[in-house]
């Protein structure tokens, strides 16, 4: 297995994931329901959020030498692993479609009111395409060169608003129950759970001694920013917090020299318009990977950009045809992403935990011995079985069946 | 052929710079330039004439200068709503209106009276006006308004921003803009101010726009009107002479003029510099003089609690004033070096009688429209939540609870 990605570009792609959907739209979500109080709705999710990942962690981190198919079909067999990349697929798709809305509906309201949808569509997936084609390697470099970039304008967005915006204050605490809460809490679930990612990663990592320390220094320091900016977001707008969908541009417009809110206004968008990509793209690697271990093509001809062909193939209808509405899409999911965003983000990580303590037959006992040709000195070298099918069907075209 | 399309297969970058040429450049070509086709407004005037709705538009004008000048025209029309006269001015020149870059809403009084905040969230959620756009009310008609401010303020049409930011930091000490008038309707406290600006014939900025070299006002195509029409004309004024409308639930029901607003602002301390004058003062160093305090530092902190039930406030002002100026027939040694002149306990004594002699009858006022600007509500509401709720119930109008709060004032000046 061929380990791309370093492990802080790693650390840096699963923060970023964080961002992209709790600066627009969800702190409105989360003050319809709980007013202010959404705040606590926000950390609940960000715990529950932590919680996932406490699951997802383990099992990435003590089989990081398989990829995520291998370790499900060791398990599990072929089958159930097809039906479990499945629900990937389709969580991702329903991620993906998320997405584009909010990011289409950001963009009119920030940028250009009369914007199609066809022409963000346009924008958003040759972009992400293009982010998949460039291979993962190049893509988690492009999030660790934005990732400063990202920080600096979240920061600075979150300090305009602090300093400039009206502050009608916090307290008293709970105004709302429980009950608000808790419900604020799971109608907005759908913007998490994206670290389900992580566990497509499986195998691609250079995971060194530094990994879970840095992860958790870029993670508490993306959380309190998060929690500062709802924070910001609720006392900001503590009577109006439903009108203001956007949030993060909303947040910086009481800048008092107003000639400057222009100006200003690049900078949020700058930052969501940077996120919606990078994020676009790793759901779209998700879903391509996804689709890719359901078919197992192994014809050199059907290599990823043909599945890459099929997922813009699937995607763009649906979203140009059925979600095309904002409102729809939130009623949709309130109501139905919710759903499938708890099943997904729980319960195949706790699976994919429990399923991690099984006995498998021993690698050693699997290994099976084949050639390879180092410095034109051929050597036995012991390999999987799994590596050996792909090595000599491959290899096998190019050098007419030398290496058997 | 096979080799170019290997090609271009084997490099994502290709596929990604081909397909954004094929989609994007074409479309460039065709489109025609944004200025051409939006009408940007930078100040939009709301009025009520008869039963239609009047906007009045000042807009940007492109034009080819080698200059840095800006021109600015005044568009307006008339419709049964908002939208409808909105269409209408945009059809009079034949572009789609834009409401992005507006950075003052002038209103006239009948509008605010009628229902501010209505037309200020159609604004916002149709048209995505921003929520710190300025929002100010005019002694006249909005549109009578822009209309002279523009032969004065035609290459910057901006003029009215920095009035109010003016009013927010040095005289009022309340941000009048577009969040104020929603808080107004959503917040419990419901009430907030709004500065008005004044035309008048007496002083202030002279408006008859001789000393200016082109304002570029011109008037919609109903021949409104837009430069002068001959003849002798009476002058007017721009005079931003402090005056406030007092918004309850979106709604102007009141007004305060400066002396009043000064009062109230005993207990705001976003005022940056105030100034307090007490008259006919006499001690061993004045004589029945007039003397001018410049108040640098002021620090005001409440302390609400239930008196017998009834939710009392106690404003503590603190207050670090100096001897600006003094007018007297006498002018003694002491008073013209500054180290001897001290504030001393007999001025204290006057400025704390003046403070709270001016500021009762202000509070009475906003009591009586069930105003709340300073936010006693939430003073309450947060720290007394139970008990402030309890009251509240028992009040036979919820929203009466302003007419029974008491506030103390407990004024403690010090300073040279």
């Amino acid at each position: 297995m061929k380990k791309e990605i370093s492990s802080r570009q790693f650390v840096i792609m699963i923060v970023i994931s964080m961002l992209t959907f709790k600066l627009t739209y969800l702190p409105s979500i989360l003050y319809s329901q709980a007013g202010k109080d959404g705040l606590w709705s926000f950390l609940i999710l960000i715990l529950a959020d932590l919680a996932s990942l406490a699951l997802i962690l383990p099992v990435f981190i003590k089989h990081q030498d398989v990829s995520f198919s291998q370790f499900l079909e060791q398990r599990i067999g072929k089958i159930a692993s097809k039906i479990v990349y499945l629900i990937f697929f389709l969580f991702f798709l329903m991620k993906i479609i998320y997405l584009t809305n909010v990011g289409y509906f950001f963009a009119r309201e920030a940028i250009f009111q009369e914007a199609s949808l066809i022409l963000f569509l346009s924008i958003l997936f040759i972009t992400i395409n293009a982010l998949f084609l460039f291979k993962i390697n190049s893509f988690a470099r492009t999030g660790e060169f934005f990732y400063p970039f990202i920080v600096v304008m979240l920061f600075f967005c979150i300090l305009f608003g602090a300093i400039t915006a009206p502050d009608y204050g916090f307290l008293p605490l709970f105004e709302r129950g429980a009950g608000d809460i808790f419900s604020a809490s799971w109608k907005a679930s759908f913007c998490f759970g994206d670290y389900l990612f992580i566990l497509l990663f499986m195998g691609k990592v250079k995971i060194d001694k530094n990994f879970s320390k840095r992860l958790a220094g870029y993670m508490i320091l993306t959380i309190i920013l998060l929690a500062t900016f709802v924070y910001v977001y609720v006392t900001t707008f503590r009577y109006t917090g439903f009108m203001h969908q956007p949030a993060i541009t909303d947040i910086c417009e009481f800048v008092p020299l107003s000639a400057v809110v222009e100006n200003l206004d690049l900078m949020p968008t700058t930052l969501m318009l940077t996120l919606y990509l990078f994020h676009g793209g790793l759901f779209m690697f998700c879903m391509v990977n996804s689709l890719k271990d359901i078919f197992k093509f192994k014809h050199k001809r059907f290599d990823s950009r043909w599945i890459l062909l099929l997922v813009n193939i699937i995607t763009i209808p649906l979203i140009l045809y059925v979600f095309e509405s904002y409102d729809t899409l939130i009623y949709i999911a309130k109501t139905y992403f919710t759903w499938i965003t708890v099943l997904c983000a729980y319960l195949i990580p706790l699976f994919c935990l429990l399923i991690s303590f099984k006995k498998v037959k021993n690698d050693k006992k699997e290994l099976q011995y084949a050639i390879k040709i180092i410095n034109g000195d051929l050597k036995w070298v012991s390999l999987t079985k799994d590596f050996i099918d792909r090595f000599v069907f491959t290899k096998k075209i190019k050098l007419g069946g030398q290496t058997s | 052929m096979k080799k170019i399309i290997n090609f271009i297969y084997n490099r994502p970058i290709m596929i990604l710079i081909i397909t954004l040429t094929i989609l994007f450049v074409p479309m460039m070509f065709t489109m025609q330039p944004q200025s051409q086709i939006k009408l940007i407004v930078k100040t939009l005037g709301i009025d009520k004439v008869e039963d239609q709705i009047e906007v009045s538009l000042v807009c940007y004008q492109p034009s080819t200068s080698q200059a840095y000048t800006e021109s600015y025209n005044l568009i307006s029309a008339k419709g049964d709503s908002l939208t409808e006269a909105l269409d209408l001015a945009a059809d009079y020149m034949g572009k789609q209106v834009v409401l992005g870059h507006v950075s003052d809403v002038a209103v006239s009084q009948q509008v605010a009276e009628e229902n501010l905040a209505e037309y200020i969230n159609h604004l916002v959620r149709s048209f995505t006006l921003n929520n710190s756009t300025n929002v100010f009310i005019t002694n006249i008609s909005a549109k009578d308004f822009l209309k002279e401010t523009l032969k004065t303020h035609g290459k910057t049409a901006s003029q009215e921003s920095g009035l109010i930011e003016h009013n927010d930091k040095y005289l009022v000490g309340n941000v009048s803009n577009v969040e104020k008038i929603l808080v107004s309707v959503f917040a419990p406290f419901k009430t907030t101010f709004i500065d008005i600006l004044s035309i008048n014939s007496d002083e202030g900025e002279d408006l008859s726009g001789e000393s200016q070299s082109s304002g570029s006002s011109n008037s919609d195509g109903s021949s409104e009107g837009g430069g002068q029409s001959g003849g002798q004309q009476e002058s007017k004024y721009l005079s931003n002479d402090g005056k406030v409308a007092i918004i309850y639930e979106g709604k102007m029901v009141g007004e305060l003029n400066r002396n009043e607003v000064e009062a109230i602002n005993a207990i705001n301390s976003e005022v940056v510099w105030p100034k307090l004058t007490i008259k006919n003062f006499t001690d061993e160093d004045f004589d029945n003089a007039t003397i001018v305090f410049n108040i640098p530092n002021k620090e005001i902190s409440f302390q609400a609690y239930f008196d017998n039930g009834q939710p009392t406030i106690v404003a503590n002002i603190k207050m670090l004033v100096k001897i600006f100026e003094s007018l007297q027939t006498k002018q003694t040694s002491e008073i013209y070096t500054q180290k001897n002149i001290l504030v001393t306990k007999a001025m204290q004594q006057a400025i704390s009688e003046k403070v709270k002699t001016e500021f009762y009858p202000v509070f009475e006022k906003l009591q009586n429209l069930n105003a709340d600007p300073f936010e006693f509500y939430t003073l309450f509401h947060t720290k007394y939540q139970k008990e402030f709720d309890e009251f509240l119930n028992s009040l036979q109008n919820k929203q009466d609870y302003m007419k029974y709060i008491k506030v103390i004032l407990q004024v403690d000046c010090q300073g040279k």
